[in-house]
Formats: structure tokens, C-alpha cells, sequence
């Protein structure tokens, strides 16, 4: 059996069309987007097509886009860029958001700056009236992500993003969770900065976008954290990868035209996977399902069952249980706990998320794969 | 602007297609396109010519895109001798000289039955230095242009640093994207007094390879200083032969 791919919230396959694009890229647009020569202005042409489609993509324009290396080089420029050395800032995030948001706030806190972490309910779901009360006069920037990448919870940006905007503080919305299967308009949201990357929709590794908008660059630019070449404004300095940047670009295309419908059916093969498992062992849910959450992920706990055990029993299956980017941690998540999930609980939680290429057979299969260590375990536990 | 081609008339060549991609099919526009240039000091020579070429088959293609379409053609003249690079330019104290030969231009153009201008980089480096000057007295009127020592920088959406002009003995030196800016300040003027029932204006500009960073930060000037919705910078760039060129079409919104 070729193994069943559910792991679409670490990272998903790239689509063929982005292949295509990067093949393109690799073999026509090699030069450098700098060089002042026809080859170097067809790379840049098409780096700024990728651009040019990005912007559409988000409500953004052109200039407001930024390619870096990923979200997590997003999310570092975004906040270590506005809260500049100097004086003592405020920042204000949540206690579920991604490793790279809390620890580059960790690391402002060791630099003397203040942050406050706040926490969320137990649906994952920050105030935005706590939010509101958390500002102060120094509050330099508040950072709240989309979507979670653990319990697929949507937070309320828009929202947030109107109190931040009548307080004249900067927001920062890590979006990489959401942006694939959620409608982003950075006007509507609200926001001044706004990351996601490439891997999280079908694309490429080892690129990723920061928008920055125009009013927040225009009265205070960003402190780079690369300094060198001046590219991307002098905001990100070195050689832009092109063929990744078009891939990019090729992959907010083909996302960019049947989104809504793909979410729709996603969410139609989660309903089928969960209807399966409930046919055949007991579960719990630590994520919602229904509005206010992603619609092609969910959380799950088997009660009694080690996930990791479960996991190295389950063949041809790829699920997580937790977040990837944390599961060499050997600590239990920091988003389950800051739900208040119980410690059995996080130990038997699952994360199963689905995507483009995954069909209803597969959901089924994946469900009854599951389901069949999962009814044993327990018993092999005790 | 939005407005897109769906379409192509059969006698818009793949050459030229890209350059009028986003030119109206259903409402009328100006177009102005600037080819033919050249240094006074090197005279007209084989970017000259062909890029008037190009120029001509862009103009006449627009024509056919919309019954309606006006087309202008201009030639830019570098009587500056000044020289360029990508991120320095350079003003000597000698200009070329005065007398400009154009008849191979005017034999090209008698042949395709058009008319063309002549606009000389002297006179908009004038024009951009009294402008800059004005501004020296009134700098809140022009914000996005800033004073650093003798420098004048203009906030460049996406450059690091874009070099304006530079203050010497109270006069202002205009630096090259500033004389581009100017360029387009004054065409577009003059496709809006011309033709003022055409809905869109363009000015399609064929440059050379290397004046690429000088067109696209005098373009970002003059669309964010004076562009308005219905105007276009379409940035052609291209070699002596003209065979291939790139089109990087701009719009006050890119900004």
C-alpha cells in the first residue's frame, strides 16, 4: 500500500504546476534577477509575475511584498523588525502560537524588552478584548497567527486587527495555516504585517512571503536582519531564489482558483474519516470541526493510547502527533496544554490533516488503519 | 488598471504582444511610445535604429488593438554625455554637441509614414531641476522626497536607496531617475492635453538593457508622485537588436 499522506499542516506535496513553473525557472531563468542583462530582466520579470500574483492574492500591492526564506524568517523579520534596539518595547502574542513567533519573542524578552504572552480559551481562541487590554503606551507590536497548526482554531484577526489599528499599534498575523484554505485580505484583516510560506500550499520549500504594508514601512522601515545587497528593498539581502519565488507564485495561482470548493471537500473527507473511526473505536476531539476552525484538519486523542506507540504501529500512514516543527522536542505541546488538555490526553493525540491529492478511499483507509492499533493499544498499555 | 486583452488581432507580432499586453480592446487609449534613443556623443547607431523600428510596429499595433487608439512617437536624445551604471551616475562637465544629425530617424519614420518627436535629456534635467529647486523652498510639498546633507532621496517602495538629485551651491543636479521621472511627467501631460477622451494613457518607453534600474526608479517617481489610475509605464528593455524584447509593465497601484 503507497503510504496515505495526512500530514498536510506540516507540510504538503508540491503540486505539479509548481514543478512545472520551477523546471521553467531552473532552465530559463537561472540568472541572477539583478544582473543588468536580458537574461538577469526575464529572472526579474518573472520573480516580479510571482510578485505581482502574491499581491493579487493577499489584497496587497506589489511593493508590500517581500520574499524571505519561509515563515519562519518571515516571522523573525516582522517582529524583531519593528520592536528595533534601543528602548525597552511591549509585545503582545498568544500562548498558542508557532515556535517561531514565541521564541523570537523569547529572545526580545532576553534583550530587555516586555512581552505578554496571553492565553486562549479552551478552544484555542484568543480574547480580542484581552487582547485590547494588554496594549500600553509602549506596546510596540501585537502578533496573533491565523490558524493554529496544532487544533486548526481561526482566531479572530479581524477583529483584533481594529482595536490594534484604533490603538496605532502594529498587528503581525502568522498565516501560514490559514492562508491555504481561508480567504486573506490583508485590508479586511486588519494587518500591517502579515507572513506565511510556500510549503504550506503546495509549493516549494525554502521560500515564504512577508507583507509589510506600505503605511507601517513608509513612517518606520524595517530593521533587516541580513545586510548586503539591498535586495527586496535592502529589507532581505542576498540572491533572491528564483526558481522557488516562481514556484511560489505558480502555487498562489493554482490555490488562488478553487480554493472555496477545496475546502468544502476537505472538510467533506474529514466528516467521512471521523464518521469511519466512530464506527470503530473511541476517540476524543481536542479540535472543533465546524466554523472558526480549519476545515481539512482535526485533533484527536485515542483514550489510553500513546500516539507515539500508535504511530509506530500504523504502516503507510502519515499523521503527526503534534506539531512537527516540535516533535523533536520530547515535551508536550505547548498549544494542546495551553487548551488545557489533560497530560493522557496530549500523549494520545493525533494530528490528521487532509489535502489536495487525498481522496475519500484514503480517508476511509486512514481511518480504519488507525482504528485497528488504536482498539488494541489500550490493552497492550495495561 | 485592470484592463486586460482577451484577445489578439492577428497582426500584433509575438515581438510586440508583450509590450501591449495590457492595452484595451474595448475602450480607446493614448499610447505614446518612446524609441529611436541615443547619445549625441556616439550618434545614432544600431539600438537607435532598431528600437525605432520596434517602436513603430508597437505603435502601429496598438492602432489596430482599438480603432479609436492614438498613437505618439518620440525619440530621446542624451545630450548630457552623462554616463551611467547601475547604481552611480556620473555628469561631466562637457555636453555633446549642439547639432543632432536625425535624418537616419527621419528616413525611417518618412518610410512608416509617422511623425515623432525629439525631447532632449538637457532640457528635462532643466525642467527637473527648477522643479527641485521649488522644492528646496517647500519640502512638505513633496514628502516623499528627503534631504540627507547634500543628497536628495526620494522614499523609494522598492529600492534601498533612490539618488534624486544632488545640492550643490543651492543649485540641484538632478540624478537620472529624477530626469526620467520628468520624462514621463511631461508625455503623459501631453497624451492627457491631446487626447483627453481616451480613457487610458500609456507610454510605452524601449530602453536599453542598462538603464534598467534608472527607467524603473524614475517610473516609480513619477507614478507615485503624479501618476493617476489611468496611466501605464510600460518599461520595454532590450539589446542593439531589439530581436527579444522584455516588457515590465507599472501602475500607480504596484507602488
Amino acid at each position: 500500500m503507497a503510504t496515505i499522506y495526512l500530514d498536510h499542516q506540516a507540510t504538503t506535496p508540491m503540486d505539479p504546476a509548481v514543478a512545472e513553473a520551477m523546471t521553467f525557472a531552473a532552465t530559463h531563468c537561472y540568472a541572477n534577477p539583478s544582473s543588468p542583462h536580458a537574461a538577469g530582466i526575464r529572472a526579474f520579470r518573472e520573480v516580479e509575475r510571482a510578485r505581482g500574483a502574491v499581491a493579487r492574492f493577499i489584497g496587497a500591492g506589489r511593493s508590500e511584498i517581500c520574499f524571505t526564506s519561509g515563515a519562519t524568517e518571515g516571522n523573525n523579520l516582522a517582529i524583531k523588525g519593528v520592536v528595533r534596539p534601543g528602548a525597552a518595547r511591549h509585545v503582545v502574542t498568544t500562548a498558542v502560537e508557532h515556535k517561531s513567533v514565541l521564541d523570537t519573542c523569547r529572545s526580545l524578552r532576553e534583550a530587555g524588552h516586555e512581552v505578554t504572552v496571553l492565553p486562549v480559551d479552551e478552544e484555542g481562541r484568543v480574547d480580542p478584548g484581552q487582547v485590547a487590554a494588554a496594549l500600553r503606551p509602549d506596546t510596540a507590536l501585537v502578533s496573533v497567527m491565523l490558524a493554529n497548526n496544532e487544533v486548526a482554531t481561526v482566531q479572530p484577526v479581524a477583529e483584533i486587527g481594529a482595536l490594534t489599528r484604533a490603538a496605532g499599534v502594529p498587528l503581525h498575523c502568522d498565516a501560514t495555516q490559514g492562508v491555504g484554505s481561508l480567504p486573506v485580505d490583508v485590508a479586511a484583516l486588519g494587518v500591517d504585517l502579515l507572513t506565511f510560506s510556500g510549503h504550506k500550499i503546495y509549493g516549494p520549500k525554502g521560500v515564504g512571503v512577508l507583507y509589510v504594508a506600505n503605511r507601517l514601512s513608509d513612517r518606520a522601515p524595517l530593521v533587516p536582519l541580513l545586510h548586503g545587497g539591498g535586495q527586496e528593498r535592502g529589507l532581505r539581502a542576498g540572491t533572491l531564489n528564483t526558481a522557488a519565488v516562481i514556484g511560489l507564485g505558480a502555487a498562489v495561482g493554482v490555490l488562488a482558483t478553487g480554493r472555496e470548493a477545496e475546502a468544502v471537500r476537505l472538510a467533506g473527507l474529514r466528516a467521512r474519516f471521523l464518521s469511519e473511526l466512530a464506527d470503530l473505536v473511541p476517540y476524543v476531539l481536542n479540535s472543533g470541526t465546524g466554523p472558526g476552525f480549519l476545515p481539512h484538519a482535526v485533533n484527536l486523542s485515542f483514550p489510553g493510547v500513546d500516539a507515539q506507540q500508535l504511530l509506530l504501529e500504523v504502516a503507510d500512514l502519515a499523521v503527526s502527533t503534534g506539531s512537527a516543527c516540535n516533535s523533536s522536542a520530547q515535551e508536550p505541546s505547548h498549544v494542546l496544554r495551553a487548551i488545557g488538555l489533560a497530560p493522557e490526553r496530549i500523549r494520545g493525540s493525533v494530528r490528521i490533516s487532509f489535502g489536495r491529492f487525498t481522496t475519500e478511499a484514503d480517508a476511509a483507509t486512514a481511518a480504519r488503519a488507525l482504528a485497528a492499533v488504536a482498539a488494541r493499544e489500550p490493552a497492550r498499555s495495561a | 488598471m485592470t484592463h486586460t486583452t482577451s484577445t489578439w488581432s492577428p497582426q500584433v507580432t509575438d515581438r510586440v504582444a508583450p509590450l501591449l499586453e495590457t492595452v484595451s480592446t474595448t475602450s480607446r487609449s493614448a499610447v505614446l511610445v518612446a524609441g529611436g534613443y541615443f547619445d549625441t556623443a556616439a550618434g545614432i547607431g544600431a539600438f537607435s535604429l532598431n528600437s525605432f523600428a520596434l517602436a513603430q510596429e508597437t505603435g502601429a499595433a496598438a492602432r489596430r488593438l482599438h480603432r479609436g487608439n492614438k498613437v505618439l512617437y518620440d525619440v530621446i536624445v542624451n545630450d548630457l554625455g552623462m554616463s551611467c551604471a547601475t547604481d552611480v551616475c556620473a555628469l561631466p562637465a562637457a555636453a555633446g554637441p549642439a547639432g543632432i544629425d536625425l535624418s537616419p530617424l527621419t528616413a525611417s519614420a518618412a518610410g512608416a509614414g509617422i511623425s515623432f518627436t525629439v525631447t532632449r535629456e538637457r532640457n528635462l534635467r532643466n525642467r527637473a531641476a527648477r522643479s527641485m529647486k521649488r522644492w528646496l523652498r517647500d519640502p512638505a510639498a513633496r514628502p516623499l522626497f528627503t534631504r540627507e546633507g547634500d543628497e536628495i532621496v526620494f522614499r523609494s517602495r522598492q529600492y534601498e536607496k533612490v539618488l534624486a538629485g544632488v545640492v550643490t551651491d543651492g543649485h540641484v543636479v538632478p540624478r537620472c531617475p529624477l530626469i526620467v521621472a520628468e520624462y514621463f511627467a511631461r508625455y503623459f501631460a501631453r497624451l492627457r492635453r491631446a487626447f483627453p477622451d481616451c480613457a487610458h494613457r500609456h507610454v510605452v518607453d524601449i530602453n536599453s538593457l542598462a538603464d534598467r534600474d534608472k527607467v524603473t526608479k524614475g517610473a516609480e517617481i513619477y507614478l507615485r508622485t503624479h501618476g493617476t489610475p489611468e496611466e501605464e509605464i510600460v518599461l520595454v528593455f532590450a539589446d542593439p537588436s531589439c530581436v527579444d524584447p522584455l516588457a515590465l509593465t507599472y501602475t500607480a497601484y504596484d507602488f
